[in-house]
């Protein structure tokens, strides 16, 4: 596979070069980093910048779908690569990134092991990502419109709630749609089972209003009374919609399926000239500064809980699943699935259909 | 002699800049989309090849038929409405605006949109169309429904009002060109021969401007053919167009070559568009004189 | 009139914002008659058309069209047919097709084997009948005026507007259609109503020729009576080639005057040109036809002396500028080379020459009628 893959990438740059912008070259000391949206917030990068002398310039994706793209059309202009749990593996494979020496990161023992040792973190006896920040994907849903109190995936499936449930759109709706069937391992299901899943979620289509995007795009249509269901990003968009007071609240919750996990952990680009600055990153985002800046601008949970006393307390703390690793258990963390191509094309199919 | 090599020099100085651009960003990137849609795609990324596997996929997979029957379904309709609605406006703008300064000054209402981000033009609609949008508000507010309707947004309908509405000045620029240039007299002779107004206009005034409609309408149709932004904003979930799956397969589903098959596709259909558009062109162009 | 009217136009007015383009129009044109509105542009003569046509709708006034009113009525209600000026042929229809429309119309629409047989007859009838499959655009300028006149006549209208009709064709060609048109009028006998600002043209096909000016009629009458008694020097000037000279008026009798130029010379018995009462002693002006001017003395014309300014080769003739004694402006005159032994005969420019004009030939206005 190397090797094959070998040889498309010698023509790579080439087309790109062609058929998209021609990729801009990062300077020594500047550090180019693709990550989410309220990651790279100023309120500690600013900080990162004084103490390290590194600038940083951050770029945002809206899935995880994006990096490799980004990464196959423009090689050479990101240092730092910000993927979720199931996609570092494909960065990995894909040779985009170079192995971490864990030795030249503070702090990174202190991180909990279920992440540092966790697949795909760990591959070929090597570490390739830096553990940065954690989280769920819930249900959500308006108080005042869902009743009697949801505590299925199958309330997402409930033609009740036609034309008021929105679904991210994302190949993980497979993982929802597969839960609700009962099947045991989400991530490699069969052919069969995968028929079983597109059928059922091509059946949901008449109930959705819309497969949202982005962050934003779902916290509107709350907003704007189009929907009162979905799935969501633990934490972030409920306290964006409570936050509009639009007169209604909305409240998340965990299904008895079993909610999603995921962990987003920093990856060293492959050829990067800024490797000093990027172990420098590395470093401060699990440090106290990093780990609770983090945190505050995203909503998420910290990595390493040793660092976060400062800012998480009591409550807080709690919410953020300090130090409750067991938290892990109870959800299904993402997985590269085993056959990426067949999921992908699944769910291109469920949103091609009439 | 000496002339000579200047004046090739010359011309070589004035083309070599626009040739150069057209072979790299024009020609090489649809060698390289044809070349490409051959390979083949092989985890994690694609490797150089020579097959037909990604044709057959696309033909043999219905999601993929579906989507180009729906997308063209939809450009033919944005077409149609962009055609009914723009028609009237042009010839009224020509043929009943008498002052020369109002007319400029309708045209300008009607080209002006064109300047404002075709984004937030999108965005607009999404705000009217929307169960808590303006035209709920207005029918409930009339009494006409007690409860906000869903009918409007997030689905087939609302992408052809706002691609109709996006793209209606491409349609409106070439008919008004059209019918303006059609000379005053040609419709004072078919009134001296006895035509009404009405039949004048189905034999003189609308054959004489069916060269603006067939510009217009291929703009239209190829450029709703081709939006991307529609679907997102104010698709619903069975809104999915052949832009989307085409962005789908150069991004996340990292498949370039099957990308590139499917743009290869399209490709070949808007040519054959173009061809059918401009055997109508021709077959209706006269000159007038 | 003998003739019974078949359009009338009783005080018709038109005015386009401030501009008026007829002041109060009358006009009546007999049946089978062949009548030219003659004058140069911004005169009326257009608009009088259109009128007619029904393309304008008049402010006031009152047109009929074989005794009903047509005032209000729209072109396509109208038993009347248009040539126009460029010839406004449908550039997507073939010659046939253009010829046949008028017969195919909701309001007119004839059986397919009488329309094959009007078309068939009005292509012959311009000499066209092989062009029948032909696009107008592959046609030259002659033969798209011809289809025109096809077009108009297939529908056996009752009057045949011409606007500029031959105005678009060469000189050579332009001199043909003339011949062409005046022997189509008197084969069909239907009327012509045509517009033109080429005098010559109106002289040669005319029954009947209305010179315009200033959204008036100045003079209306055959060509014979405008050419040889223009009722104002305007019509004189325009109406053929007039030499205009001052001259003092200094009493008449018997319809015929006596004046005097500003060199001296006295003209008696010279004809009174308008019917406008002259005073004594009044500034007038005097109207001489070039070829009634002659070089050299004659018994019976009335003696005059110029000086020649210029000699001009025309050809067949000389035409000779030149200047009465005091006077600004130049009189022409004609020497056909048929009438002096060799050229150098010809007076030369600086030479005084004596001329003579037959008294009934000099026509006399008051000054201001020039105007």
């Amino acid at each position: 596979m190397k090797k094959a893959y070998g040889r498309g990438r010698t023509l790579l740059p080439l087309v790109s070069a062609l058929s998209i912008a021609a990729p801009s070259f990062a300077s020594a000391g500047e550090l180019n980093i693709l990550t989410w949206e309220g990651y790279a917030d100023p309120s500690f990068i600013e900080k990162f910048e004084k103490a390290s002398s590194c600038k940083t310039t951050s770029t945002y994706v809206g899935s995880n779908d994006d990096f490799a793209p980004k990464l196959a059309a423009g090689g050479g202009v990101y240092d730092i690569i910000v993927p979720s749990i199931d996609t570092i593996g494909l960065m990995r494979q894909a040779g985009f990134v170079e192995p971490i020496d864990t030795k030249k990161i503070e702090g990174f023992s202190d991180v909990y092991p279920e992440f540092t040792k966790a697949n795909d973190v760990v591959a070929e006896g090597e570490t390739w990502s830096v553990p940065l920040v954690w989280g769920s994907i819930s249900l959500m849903y308006r108080a005042d419109k869902v009743a009697p109190k949801p505590d299925s995936i199958g309330v997402l499936f409930d033609k009740k709630y036609a034309g008021k449930i929105a679904m991210w759109d994302d190949k993980s709706s497979i993982y929802w749609a597969a839960r609700l069937l009962g099947f045991e391992n989400v991530y490699d299901l069969t052919d069969e089972q995968l028929e079983t899943v597109k059928a059922k979620l091509i059946e949901q289509k008449p109930l959705i209003r819309k497969y949202w995007a982005t962050a934003g795009e779902l916290t509107e249509l709350y907003a704007n009374q189009e929907v009162w269901l979905s799935n969501t990003w633990t934490g972030l968009q409920s306290k964006e919609v409570n936050a509009l007071k639009k007169g209604f609240e909305v409240v998340e919750f965990t299904p008895k399926e079993k909610a999603e996990g995921w962990m987003d952990s920093m990856q060293l680009v492959k050829g990067s000239a800024n490797t000093d600055c990027a172990y420098k990153f590395f470093s401060f985002m699990l440090s106290a500064e990093g780990q609770c800046g983090i945190v505050g601008s995203s909503g998420y949970f910290p990595v390493n809980p040793k660092v976060v006393s400062g800012c998480l307390k009591g409550e807080e703390a709690e919410a953020k699943k300090v130090n409750n690793i067991e938290f892990v258990k109870s959800l299904v963390m993402w997985q590269m699935p085993a056959r990426l191509d067949k999921y992908l094309e699944v769910w291109n199919a469920v949103k091609a259909a009439p | 002699m000496k002339a000579r090599t200047r004046q090739r020099l010359s011309f070589w100085l004035l083309f070599s800049l626009p040739l150069a651009w057209t072979v790299l960003f024009l020609i090489l990137p649809y060698l390289s989309m044809g070349m490409m849609s051959f390979w083949t795609r092989k985890f994690p990324l694609f490797v150089p090849d020579f097959q037909f596997g990604n044709y057959i996929q696309l033909f043999s997979d219905p999601q993929y038929s579906a989507v180009i029957f729906r997308t063209m379904k939809i450009a033919a309709l944005v077409t149609a409405y962009s055609v009914a609605l723009g028609y009237p406006l042009a010839y009224f703008l020509v043929f009943t605006i008498r002052s020369e300064k109002l007319r400029t000054l309708l045209y300008m209402c009607v080209v002006v949109p064109l300047w404002v981000s075709y984004l937030l033009r999108a965005y607009t609609w999404k705000i009217i169309l929307g169960t808590d949008g303006a035209l709920n508000s207005a029918l409930l507010w009339l009494g006409i429904i007690d409860q906000p309707l869903d009918i409007f947004l997030y689905n087939q309908a609302a992408m052809v009002i706002t691609l109709t509405y996006i793209f209606i000045p491409f349609m409106v620029m070439p008919i008004f060109t059209a019918l303006e240039r059609i000379p005053s007299n040609l419709i004072e002779a078919s009134q001296d021969l006895g035509a009404g107004p009405f039949e004048t206009f189905l034999r003189v005034i609308l054959p004489l401007s069916t060269a603006g409609i067939v510009a217009g309408a291929t703009m239209t149709f190829c450029l709703s053919f081709g939006d991307f932004v529609a679907p997102v904003l104010v698709g619903g979930p069975s809104g999915t167009m052949v832009a989307t799956v085409l962005q789908s397969q150069f991004g996340a589903a990292l498949n370039w070559p099957l990308g590139s098959a499917l743009a290869a596709i399209i490709f070949a259909l808007v040519l054959v568009v173009l061809q059918v558009s401009s055997k109508i062109d021709r077959a209706g162009r006269v000159s007038m004189g | 009139m003998a003739l019974q009217p078949i359009v009338t136009l009783e005080n018709v007015a038109k005015a386009y914002g401030t501009f008026t383009a007829l002041h109060n129009i009358n006009l009546e044109i007999g049946a089978g008659e062949f009548v030219t509105l003659l004058g140069p542009s911004g005169c009326g003569k257009t608009t009088t058309l259109r009128l007619i046509g029904g393309f304008e709708t008049a402010d006031s006034g009152r047109i009929t069209l074989a005794g009903a009113d047509v005032t209000q009525q729209p072109p396509y209600r109208r038993d009347i047919n248009t040539v126009f000026q460029d010839y406004a042929l449908f550039p997507h229809m073939t010659v046939a097709e253009n010829v046949a429309y008028g017969l195919t119309v909701r309001a007119n629409r004839k059986p397919p084997e009488e329309r094959a047989r009007r078309v068939r007859e009005a292509l012959s009838l311009v000499g066209l009948a092989d062009k029948a499959d032909r696009m107008p655009q592959q046609l030259s300028g002659g033969q798209r005026q011809r289809i025109a006149m096809a077009r108009a006549l297939a529908r056996e209208p009752k009057v045949l507007l011409l606007d500029e009709p031959l105005s678009a064709l060469d000189v050579k060609l332009r001199e043909a259609m003339q011949v062409e048109l005046k022997h189509l009028h008197q084969k069909l006998g239907i009327t012509f109503l045509m517009v033109t600002h080429d005098q010559q043209e109106a002289l040669v096909l005319s029954n009947r020729i209305a010179v315009m000016k200033g959204g008036h009629i100045a003079q209306i009458g055959s060509p014979s009576e405008l050419y040889d008694r223009p009722a104002t020097p305007y019509v004189a000037d325009f109406i053929g080639a007039a030499n205009l000279v001052p001259a003092t008026f200094l009493g008449s009798e018997g319809g015929f005057a006596r004046i005097r130029l500003p060199d001296g010379a006295m003209l008696s018995g010279v004809a009174v040109g308008s019917g406008e009462k002259l005073r004594e002693g009044q500034a007038a002006l005097i109207a001489i036809r070039p070829e009634r001017l002659r070089i050299g003395e004659s018994r019976h014309g009335l003696p005059l002396t110029a000086t020649v300014v210029d000699q001009l080769f025309h050809g067949g003739r000389f035409q000779l500028e030149l200047r009465f004694d005091q006077v600004e402006t130049p009189v022409f005159i004609d020497v056909h080379r048929s009438s002096v032994a060799d050229d150098g005969a010809v007076p030369q420019p600086g030479s005084r020459v004596p001329l003579s004009v037959a008294a009934p030939d000099v026509m006399v206005y008051a000054a201001e009628a020039a105007a």
